[in-house]
């Protein structure tokens, strides 16, 4: 069953397309995520879809509804913008209960409510603080408890970790996250991070140019990318133009490699570092080649390293354990192996 | 030692004569008593014009709240067309000198000005419709001179609201009637109810309108200049200490609200974007409403501006003047007599503006600057004026210089040309404070501590690294003393002498000869001053 539907919906703002011929669907419960660089008109549609801006063709569904042209406060949606955006003259308890008091729920009743909702979000006793002597992870849990307390049909997230500084993001993530799947809210949430993409959605819509370009879990985005963009925003890699001849693929820097004739097509070829292997010895396999360790740099559970093979540049991502990478300094001849599993082919 | 001078002027120039004053009101006979505060609360038409002083400036602030508030929605609450040059136009009034006003006002909606003479001329009436005088005229002139107050502040309110705010309420269910109820009118709260405690205070304190176009409207600042004139010095410090007590009260719950009141959210905001007026005819009715608003603020400076140029002589039985010459401006500037008060006050402008920074410097340097016990009693002695009408600034400066003291250096001050620039010093102290303390505020400690550790001493310090940036404050912070000293009038009324008339008295002096002409002359002379120096202002003005 569909939460939330869009059926060609296309926005342009003084001529420039920010959103062209959007259709997605995201189901009920689900936790959907727009991936994209700034500017690639994901804010744009979840703006459409909260009401804020309506399309210039193309409509929007809500609960199998109709909703392209009715305003914000008709639409049964909860959002928490990236600045939070809490009302600054009211306290953590009388901004959880604005949205109640416009559905003329009793004072009891909202009571009840704004409790279980601060107890939900760990703001239990928070009640009477000011939102403006509250932290940024506290205020964004004001702001999460606001809307979730009015219970929208879905709950639209605009990069709402963008604030919070690094280790408040990693909590926050999961909290958002556990809290979610707890309340089974369709949800959908927009980021420019592929980390907060990958670990927390259901599925994925990565967009480029205004454009939805693949969708899928997060799974299919980063093993089977469906094109040279989506191969290189989700996670690192490797990427060479290269010409096919049978079993052999030759790229644009003279390298050639061996091939399965059914590696799918394409003119780009995609190796992810991980999928790059180093030794200081020569190792037996199809498309091994010696070159010259030029990087190595330590980043924690990976050492990242820089190899050039003739004219080739390679980048190289091994697991950081106790035995890895022994005796390989800057400067040394090394042995690379290119494995064919590891290969992807992409269209522009 | 040089926080000891500090303090000396502090001390002897702002609170020995707010103090002596308040001696003057309890001294009775030898000893002290209420005497003098029993009988000014018991005696009728006392009590009678302390009443009119609070209904001016309740009406004051309600008027111009009602017309600023309006006028900052209008312009930045809605789409506006040609937005800033409206929002500059509505910040003129604050330029002219209150005095200018006034008559500029008389000459247009006086008994015979040309505005009322045109009503009943096109509707063939024997007699104006309306009368000027009394608390009308008053009103009409102080809503004219300060609803900026409202206009500014409640401005600045509108375009600090947080968009996203707005679209948060907009999506928990909140309507427009609703999110304007609920989140814009919270946002301009703190605005109105700061912008009402001013007008209030500067609408009790006003002396220039109700002193010309009063008549029979009599508030204490009138009454403190005619007891004044008839030496009744106690009862004019009983007059000055019920003023003062009405100002200081609500400045203290004016600075407490706007300590409790300030918010600020931690993350930045989205910019507010104004609304667009859905009906057409409302859209007309604004910008109609727009056209009359700028021929209401521009009227005052064209009249004077022509009049300027009128011989008096020539204009006294047609409506409108008929003949125009340069012969005021001739006479201005070929008659010592004449010309002397425009000289005096540009002289004595300088002089209160010299004044101001060399206090307010130092003050500010110390209060933002140093961690000295004192600064909490610097900072109190130097706002302390804020709370004080120019009236009480005048009548305490005239108690206190009426004896020999070490402040005095010994001599009886009375009469000397000292006297009115250092009323307009103490008048405009706290707003060059201001002005000095944000500048200071830009200063970062890191660049004094760096000059320091290359060998820099405190005085080269000061002179190399910190001058340099606090440069254009000061320069801001003399032009707007010199602006607001070289047309003053209340404090000017009460300490001028024959041998040190300043231009506001010569004007008015003029009008009383019914030399109109001449008048107004004076007038252009000040505008052109005045506009020439806001320029240079507006140049290097860091943002108050």
């Amino acid at each position: 069953m569909e939460a939330v539907v869009l059926e060609g919906v296309e926005k342009s703002f003084d001529g420039v397309l920010a959103c062209s011929q959007i259709g997605l669907c995201v189901n009920k419960g689900e936790f959907f995520t727009f991936l994209g660089p700034s500017g690639c008109g994901k804010t744009t549609l979840l703006r459409l879809i909260a009401g804020f801006i309506t399309p210039q063709s193309g409509a929007v569904f809500i609960d199998g509804k109709d909703v392209t042209h009715l305003p914000p406060e008709k639409r049964k949606v909860g959002m928490v913008f990236q600045n939070y955006s809490l009302f600054p003259y009211l306290n953590v308890s009388q901004n959880i209960e604005y949205g109640l008091s416009i559905q003329k729920k009793n004072g009891h009743e909202r009571r009840k409510i704004v409790e279980f909702y601060m107890e939900m979000v760990g703001l239990a006793g928070f009640g009477e603080r000011r939102v403006t002597d509250l932290s940024g992870g506290e205020q964004q849990r004001v702001a999460l408890a606001r809307s979730l307390a009015v219970e929208p049909e879905v709950l639209l997230l605009d990069e709402p970790l963008s604030n919070l500084d690094a280790s408040l993001r990693d909590k926050m993530r999961a909290e958002i996250k556990s809290l979610q799947k707890r309340l089974g809210i369709t949800t959908i949430f927009v980021t420019h991070d592929q980390t907060e993409a990958l670990t927390m959605s259901d599925r994925i819509a990565v967009f480029n140019k205004g454009r939805v370009v693949q969708v899928g879990t997060p799974q299919e985005i980063y093993d089977t990318p469906g094109n040279v963009f989506v191969a290189g925003f989700v996670g690192d890699t490797n990427l060479f133009r290269g010409e096919r001849a049978g079993a052999i693929v030759r790229i644009e820097t003279g390298m050639e490699l061996s091939v399965p004739e059914t590696s799918g097509s394409g003119s780009w070829l995609s190796i992810r570092p991980q999928n790059v292997r180093l030794s200081s010895e020569p190792a037996h396999e199809p498309n091994t080649f010696q070159g010259r360790l030029v990087g190595r740099q330590l980043n924690g559970v990976w050492i990242d390293s820089i190899v050039e093979v003739g004219q080739t540049v390679l980048r190289a991502a091994e697991l950081n354990t106790f035995d890895s990478g022994s005796g390989l300094l800057i400067g040394d001849l090394i042995w690379i192996t290119l494995p064919e599993k590891g290969f992807r082919f992409l269209d522009d | 030692m040089g926080v000891l001078a500090l303090l000396f002027v502090l001390v002897g120039y702002i609170l020995y004569p707010a103090l002596t004053t308040l001696f003057k009101s309890l001294a009775v006979g030898a000893g002290f008593g209420l005497a003098h505060y029993v009988q000014f609360f018991t005696s009728p038409i006392s009590l009678l014009v302390l009443r009119n002083s609070l209904v001016l400036g309740g009406l004051t602030a309600l008027l111009c709240g009602i017309v600023g508030t309006g006028l900052a929605f209008l312009v930045h609450y809605f789409q506006c067309r040609h937005r800033n040059l409206l929002d500059k136009l509505l910040l003129l009034p604050v330029m002219m000198p209150g005095i200018i006003i006034v008559f500029a006002f008389v000459q247009l909606y006086g008994e015979s000005g040309l505005v009322t003479k045109s009503i009943e001329f096109l509707f063939g009436l024997d007699e104006a419709p309306y009368s000027f005088s009394g608390l009308s005229g008053i009103l009409f002139v102080h809503i004219y001179t300060q609803y900026v107050y409202f206009y500014l502040t409640v401005s600045l309110a509108i375009r600090q609201i947080d968009y996203s705010v707005i679209e948060s309420a907009r999506i928990l269910g909140a309507s427009r009637t609703k999110v304007f109820v609920s989140v814009i009118f919270p946002y301009v709260t703190p605005a109105i109810i700061t912008s009402a405690a001013m007008t209030f205070m500067t609408g009790v304190g006003s002396f220039a309108a109700p002193s010309i176009i009063g008549s029979g409207y009599k508030v204490l600042t009138t009454q403190i200049l005619l007891s004044k004139a008839n030496n009744f010095m106690e009862t004019a410090a009983v007059q000055v200490i019920v003023l003062t007590f009405i100002s200081m009260t609500f400045f203290v719950l004016l600075r407490r609200y706007e300590k409790r009141k300030l918010f600020a959210g931690s993350v930045k905001g989205v910019p507010f974007q104004p609304v667009r007026i859905r009906s057409a005819l409302m859209r007309n009715c604004a910008a109609g409403l727009k056209c009359v608003l700028v021929l209401l603020i521009l009227l005052p400076f064209f009249t004077i501006i022509v009049l300027s140029f009128v011989d008096s002589a020539s204009w006294m039985v047609s409506i409108y003047p008929q003949e125009f010459s340069m012969g005021n401006f001739t006479s201005v500037f070929s008659k010592a007599r004449k010309f002397r008060p425009f000289l005096n006050s540009i002289e004595m402008s300088v002089l209160a503006a010299l004044l101001c920074l060399l206090v307010a410097v130092p003050a500010s340097w110390i209060i933002e600057k140093t961690r000295l016990k004192l600064k909490g009693l610097i900072e109190f002695l130097a706002i302390l004026p804020w709370a004080m009408p120019a009236s009480a600034i005048a009548i305490n400066i005239i108690i206190a210089s009426s004896h020999p003291t070490v402040f005095s250096f010994n001599t009886v001050l009375v009469g000397a040309y000292i006297l009115l620039p250092l009323g307009y010093f103490i008048k405009s102290l706290p707003i060059v404070l201001r002005v000095t303390h944000i500048s200071f505020q830009g200063l970062n400690s890191t660049l004094l501590d760096a000059s320091r550790s290359l060998g820099a001493s405190g005085f080269k310090t000061f002179q190399k690294v910190a001058l340099p940036i606090i440069y254009p404050g000061l320069l801001t912070g003399f032009l707007y003393v010199f602006v607001r000293s070289i047309g003053e009038y209340t404090i000017s009324a009460f300490l001028y002498t024959a041998s040190n008339k300043p231009i506001s008295i010569a004007m008015v002096n003029a009008i009383f000869e019914y030399d109109i002409g001449r008048s107004m002359a004076y007038g252009t002379l000040l505008l052109v001053l005045t506009a020439c120096l806001s320029v240079v202002t507006g140049r290097f003005s860091p943002r108050i």
